[in-house]
């Protein structure tokens, strides 16, 4: 990367059509990302057509900057209405929603603001100086690190039980048999498909997500109706700049956040939803006072919220030099790259630099922009729960239906979100988590497929292959770590609580 | 920019017909009279894509699209409908009244492998349930190596290496191109492979950028780019005869190394329901053709390291034979018979 | 924060729900576990493995509820006043559960409506039943949903994101 080449990206920035594009890009993402069902990917998916007639620094500008707002935008219906408009945000509900209904909701969207705009920008650093070193180290992940690392992530499921363990296994081996739906790769056999062809594919993660979340929302919502009190009256404006001392306390959050998110992102296939997960899971493990996650800890909406946008530009790194998508929403842009003729590969380094330099340029004022609109618009989307649920309600469905029908044109997606919907409201009224039912499904299948693929590949010795390779037996090792350390946390806390000192340290 | 003003000009034409209520087209619907086909076509046309938007077949179908719109008058409207294998298009296609209205593409040999596998329960279809209307795409299978691999570095090193010993190799997923790619290569020649399948190209590709596989199965326009880096090395194009892939002019074919008698490919192209009027079929195909041999279009997909192989609709109904026969073969021996 | 009164009765209701979801689970594993025994080779494989764990952990659910004078509640001493699980842990009667069903049952009649008469009549149907439902006797303000929502989903959806709604038969072409 030199300087000459940098100016001649600025040159092809800073022209009207392109700023157009991505202040465009900005707000259509964060209003996709924002509607429940309407995820980034399909966003951008979507929005590829549009992106035909339009110059490739233009185009792939906009179609960077809905995927990094989107992610943001999936946030504000997670914050404030407890239904996350993209997979990954289903973390930021957590402690968002908690602070909305303690009528920080404004302050919990200017975080979200913030560290979103920091982890993106962070991502977008690190995708700069750093895109081909990086690259290389995804490179040497195979099966048997991608079983491992989806075993890790399911490991964070005892961190979300929440009230029960048990019920919250439950609730994740529960997503792990809806992931077995479907075609199984290794053998073409249809799993559990019932004969029907949409089953043959799997249960889509989004349909099922809006079902999980938005539709048992309506329907714990619709209980209110006899007695007519509703969640969203009760709601007060907070502010939605966080003061700089409370600001202080976040920024070691933040920076963990930063880097989890840029390095889960390089990973391919893992894409937002797991880095936020990551994310959020580290930033309770650090903290201090670990019983306040889940109650509107503010720690809990900037963790995930920074992760997952920090995502963005990690996973943009394996795709721009080798062609090798890191989450789903990159596959799809993998497709606006092809389609202005731009093969991924040291192509895009030498021959393409400017455009590509350009693009990643872009990507960072994207992030700039978008935190500086979501600190301006706060306001606004505060309003929107103001809005009287019997008002809200039918709008959210209409939503879910439509949202789940347009990701694949499929009626039988909408039917995956009812039969989903119904299995949340169950859930939820019996004191099941429905977090680790999507955290499930999203590893379940990457597990088994790890696993399999892995003993192909040791083609006989698989306890020597899997040790035998250095990454995988970190992994090993903090899977074990991340299994261990609530009973040996258990242990520590049953002599602690021997003396009843521990309230006080929590001043 | 033309492209981008028809496919918005055809999606608000078609809801603003919805919007206000318009109910007389389908009062003019039958199954092909002699009074709609000579009108044909007076409405727009459903192009059926059985991937995502963005996928492969999705981009190079709408880059076909402004194409044939010209020479048909009206606008065409790309339908994704991905899933089930690529069946939930597929069956669409199937099951639509034979009107020329709604037509689709159509990839094999994943295609085949949908109705042929007895596993998945569309023994009862066949590729007469479709109507071909030409080939837009054949993208010929090659088998990619490690530059870095010191056992061997050419063809007939790889494969005298595979007869002793077996070799991890790539695959797309059962019953892919890729898959039945590696299957035929042992059937004829004796070679050993265990079959990693994955869920793209991409999937392969970085196994063995990363060294955990000996072999990827792919097509030449998945790894052209990266066979121009060097990051990897193709050692050999499965195409019919001598003829090298224009976009991997430095790697010889199967056989001109010796190994001829079997090539591999994955191609797609327009098909429609069976027993369109012939009327109706003529009208479609020839704007098809023209729209396929169109420079710009031609150009706009080598970009993307795609060969346009036209062929006629009754030259695309024999290569869907010949698909369909290499399929069943391999397939009831080695995958689900 | 909670009254040990309603703590009790709830802890009961607990232990009931309990047992009966840790049975449904049980069924379901068993049920599903019956349909893998046509999947062929390895296919099968870690399905069942899932499923077993499922099983086991319902039954030990089952025998949990039935034993335990305690709900089901970790023993590192986490406060069960989890928000989202005080809410969502409330007894499933008759007269609660009333109003999410038929919430969920008109979304069924509209989802299965959608394909019929198309999107957009359907929609007008289902928002004009829902808004109903929902006590809004607002004509103004219903009209005003039914029609800025169906705008804007047709702008969005239909004309920028170029979706493909269903048509029915009142409108389809095809």
């Amino acid at each position: 990367m030199d300087t000459a080449i940098i100016g001649e990206a600025l040159n092809l920035l800073f022209t009207f059509e392109v700023l157009a594009a991505i202040a465009f890009g900005v707000v259509a993402g964060i209003v996709i990302g924002a509607l429940p069902g309407l995820s980034g990917t399909m966003g951008i998916a979507l929005l590829i057509p549009v992106t035909f007639g339009m110059e490739p620094v233009a185009g792939l500008a906009m179609l960077t900057a809905i995927y990094t707002s989107a992610v943001y935008g999936g946030s504000i219906s997670a914050i404030l209405i407890n239904t996350p408009g993209t997979p990954a945000a289903a973390a930021t509900a957590i402690d968002g929603y908690q602070m909305t209904k303690k009528g920080q909701g404004g302050k919990a969207l200017g975080i979200s603001a913030i560290g979103s705009m920091a982890g993106g920008l962070a991502s977008g650093l690190v995708l700069l100086f750093v895109a081909p070193q990086l690259a290389k180290v995804s490179l040497a992940f195979s099966a048997a690190e991608y079983f491992l690392l989806a075993v890790f992530g399911l490991t964070i499921i005892s961190s979300l039980a929440g009230a029960s363990l048990l019920k919250g296994v439950i609730s994740g081996v529960i997503g792990l048999v809806a992931a077995t739906v479907g075609i199984d790769i290794l053998t073409g056999y249809p799993r559990f498909s019932f004969g029907t062809t949409a089953l043959q594919s799997g249960i889509e993660l989004v349909p099922a997500l809006i079902g999980l979340f938005s539709l048992s929302q309506v329907m714990i919502l619709a209980e209110q109706r006899r007695t007519g009190t509703s969640a969203t009256a009760q709601l007060v404006r907070g502010k939605v700049l966080p003061k700089l001392r409370e600001l202080k306390t976040l920024v070691p959050t933040i920076l963990r956040s930063s880097g989890i998110g840029a390095f889960v992102g390089i990973l391919p296939g893992a894409g937002g939803d797991v880095g936020s997960w990551v994310g959020y899971n580290e930033a309770k493990r650090f903290a201090k006072d670990k019983s306040a996650f889940g109650k509107g800890e503010p720690k809990g909406v900037a963790a995930p919220e920074t992760a997952n946008n920090a995502v963005t530009g990690g996973a943009l790194i394996p795709l721009l030099t080798l062609g090798i998508p890191g989450s789903s929403a990159t596959a799809v842009l993998l497709g606006g790259l092809l389609v202005q003729g731009m093969q991924p590969g040291h192509e895009l380094f030498t021959d393409d630099a400017d455009v590509t330099y350009a693009v990643i340029l872009g990507f960072l004022l994207a992030n700039i922009l978008m935190g500086v609109l979501a600190l301006a618009g706060a306001r606004l989307f505060v309003k929107v729960t103001t809005v009287p649920t019997k008002y809200l309600a039918p709008v959210i469905l209409v939503l879910c239906v439509v949202g789940s029908y347009a990701i694949n044109n499929s009626i039988a997606d909408v039917w995956v979100m009812i039969v989903f919907g119904l299995l949340g409201y169950l859930l939820r009224k019996t004191g099941f988590p429905t977090a680790p039912v999507v955290l499930g499904l999203i590893l379940g299948s990457l597990a088994e497929k790890g696993l399999r693929q892995s003993i192909v590949l040791a083609q006989g010795d698989v306890l020597g292959y899997y040790l035998s390779r250095p990454i995988s037996l970190v992994l090993i090792v903090l899977i074990l770590l991340a299994l261990f350390a609530p009973v040996f946390r258990r242990k520590m806390r049953g002599k602690v609580t021997e003396e009843p000192e521990e309230q006080k340290e929590t001043v | 920019m033309h492209s981008t003003r028809l496919t918005r000009r055809s999606a608000l034409r078609y809801g603003a017909g919805l919007a206000s209520g318009v109910l007389g087209p389908t009062l003019l619907t039958g199954c092909g009279s002699s009074a709609s086909a000579d009108a044909f076509p007076d409405r727009p046309i459903q192009v059926i894509i059985a991937y995502a938007a963005g996928g492969g077949t999705d981009v190079g179908a709408r880059i076909l699209q402004p194409y044939v719109e010209a020479e048909l008058g009206v606008p065409i409207e790309v339908v994704n409908r991905p899933g089930g294998g690529g069946w939930s298009g597929w069956n669409e296609i199937v099951t639509a009244e034979p009107t020329g209205y709604v037509i689709g593409f159509i990839n094999t040999p994943n295609f085949m492998t949908g109705y042929l596998d007895p596993r998945l329960g569309r023994t009862e279809i066949s590729y007469e349930n479709f109507t071909p209307l030409g080939n837009q795409v054949t993208d010929f299978s090659a088998v990619a190596i490690h530059p870095d691999d010191d056992r061997f570095d050419d063809l007939p090193g790889v494969i005298n290496h595979a007869r002793g010993q077996a070799l991890t190799v790539t695959s797309t997923g059962v019953g892919s191109d890729d898959h039945y790619a590696s299957l035929g290569l042992s059937d004829r020649y004796g070679t050993q492979f265990d079959v990693l399948h994955g869920e793209g190209a991409s999937d392969g590709i970085t196994a063995l950028l990363g060294r955990h596989v000996d072999l990827a199965f792919a097509n030449v326009g998945e790894l052209k780019s990266l066979h121009d880096d060097g990051e990897l090395k193709v050692v050999g194009v499965m195409a019919d005869g001598r003829q090298r892939s224009p976009h991997l002019p430095d790697v010889p074919t199967f056989e001109e190394e010796g190994f001829g008698g079997f090539s591999s490919w994955s191609s797609r192209g327009l098909a429609g329901p069976a027993n369109i009027d012939p009327r109706v079929v003529d009208k479609l195909a020839g704007a098809i053709k023209r729209g396929i041999q169109n420079r710009e279009h031609i150009g706009q997909l080598a970009e993307q390291g795609l060969a346009v192989d036209y062929r006629s609709p009754s030259e695309h109904k024999k290569m869907l034979i010949r698909d369909e026969r290499t399929t069943r073969q391999l397939g009831t021996k080695y995958i689900w018979g | 924060m909670i009254s040990t009164k309603s703590s009790i009765s709830k802890q009961s209701r607990y232990r009931n729900a309990d047992g009966i979801a840790g049975s449904a689970i049980v069924a379901f594993a068993i049920i599903m576990f019956a349909f893998s025994f046509e999947f062929t080779g390895e296919a099968a494989i870690w399905p069942r493995a899932v499923l077993v764990l499922l099983l086991v952990l319902g039954i030990v659910l089952v025998v949990r509820a039935g034993r335990d004078p305690k709900p089901s509640q970790r023993t590192d001493g986490t406060p069960q006043h989890d928000d989202q699980h005080n809410i969502d842990g409330e007894s499933l009667s008759r007269t609660v559960v009333a109003a999410p069903m038929a919430v969920l049952l008109m979304v069924i009649g509209y989802a299965a409506l959608l394909e019929i008469i198309g999107f957009f009549p359907s929609t007008v149907a289902f928002l004009a039943g829902i808004l109903w439902y929902q006590r809004v006797r607002n004509i103004v303000a219903a009209l005003g949903i039914v029609l800025v929502l169906n705008l804007v989903i047709y702008y969005l959806f239909v004309f920028e994101l170029n979706v493909q709604l269903p048509t029915g038969i009142l409108f389809g072409e095809g």
